[in-house]
């Protein structure tokens, strides 16, 4: 499979599972614990979709771009752990 | 929550997704205000309810326009760190300019970026061997060609994102009023390739703070699944327009958007929104 087809599954997974839940949480008079999972899944998925980027530009030997990715990865994980402190 | 309630955040993300995917913008500058005035919610609780809109709105869309190759990832993750430098150098300044002058800078570089974009014919330069990494390639699907493109004036178009992050985090209004610009005008990317690259790159910026509003409890988490379900909704109808619309056409709609987000910062200015 191609880094574009991975990286569109891993957001389509993430948003198909986030919004089941979601649904499922707002149906289920608010019901918090799966509506908590939900919304978590589906705020994650951008970062998995970019650190399957940067998989896939490894496995395609890609170096330049690889570096870019892992930078974006750094600086988003780092950027929110730092907001969180 | 009352059913009309959920509809209506529905309603609300739906629109905002349908911005997201057919320009690339988050809608913030819709989102914000609206949760604030319609939903009685505070500043802080609706810039968390509209991140996670924006972050629902975006994957949906990527979804699509990756997999399309509309979306280009590898310019996306490099105007990414680009713009969040640009954004991190926007918060430190920020505390010594005052807001009505940072706006107004914002709004000139909206209708600067409309007027350019009516008046000039999109200019898109063909690959040649030497292009190398820069070279990439679509299929339209308005007319079934496919596209092919050089990324041209990177240094330019990188400093130009370095500024629209400044800007961005100074006003609190998002870059995709810039970015595309700065990728159609300065870059010569395609239009749809622009607006389908800022809408990807948007998700991935809205992460880093919907996740800390996320754990630090913030977030209203049923207004915040009412507008993700519509704004997945909306970007998928979106995608479905923006792949069907031709560039011109797409290019003219953006500029009338960028001139309405220019009136509404500069009524936010006013203290009248």
């Amino acid at each position: 499979m191609n880094m574009n087809r991975s990286i569109a599954w891993t957001l389509r997974i993430g948003i198909v599972i986030g919004l089941c839940l979601i649904v499922a949480g707002v149906l289920l008079e608010e019901n918090d614990p799966i509506l908590y999972w939900g919304l978590l899944i589906l705020i994650c998925s951008p970062l998995f979709g970019v650190i399957v980027a940067f998989i896939g530009l490894v496995s395609e030997k890609d170096w330049f771009w690889a570096a870019i990715a892992a930078i974006v990865v750094a600086i988003v994980v780092g950027g929110a752990a730092v907001a969180m402190l | 929550m009352e059913i009309v309630i959920l509809l209506c955040l529905i309603a609300l993300g739906a629109g905002a997704g349908i911005m997201g995917a057919l320009f690339g913008l988050g809608g913030g500058v819709i989102f914000v205000p609206v949760l604030m005035i319609a939903f009685g919610m505070g500043p802080a609780e609706a810039a968390a309810v509209s991140l996670v809109g924006i972050v629902a709105g975006s994957v949906g869309a990527s979804s699509i326009f990756v997999e399309k190759g509309l979306a280009n990832v590898r310019l996306g993750l490099l105007l990414e760190v680009t713009t969040t430098i640009g954004a991190i150098a926007g918060a430190l300044i920020a505390a010594y300019l005052d807001e009505w002058i940072l706006s107004l800078v914002f709004c000139a570089v909206m209708i600067y970026s409309a007027i350019r974009m009516v008046l000039s014919p999109e200019k898109v330069v063909e690959p040649t061997k030497s292009s190398g990494r820069m070279s990439f390639e679509y299929r339209d699907e308005k007319n079934g060609d496919a596209i092919q493109y050089e990324v041209q004036n990177v240094k330019g178009g990188s400093v130009a994102c370095v500024f629209a992050g400044m800007l961005s985090s100074m006003t609190g209004v998002g870059g995709g009023a810039i970015k595309v610009p700065v990728m159609n005008l300065i870059m010569h990317v395609p239009m749809k390739a622009a607006s389908s690259t800022s809408s990807y790159m948007i998700g991935i910026t809205a992460f880093s703070g919907a996740i800390t509003y996320f754990f630090s409890g913030q977030l209203d988490l049923a207004f915040a699944g009412g507008v993700a379900i519509g704004a997945f909704a909306g970007a998928i109808a979106g995608t479905f327009l923006a792949r069907r619309l031709s560039t011109g056409h797409l290019r003219r709609y953006f500029s009338v958007v960028l001139i309405i987000m220019a009136a509404l910062v500069l009524l936010r200015v006013g203290g009248i929104l």
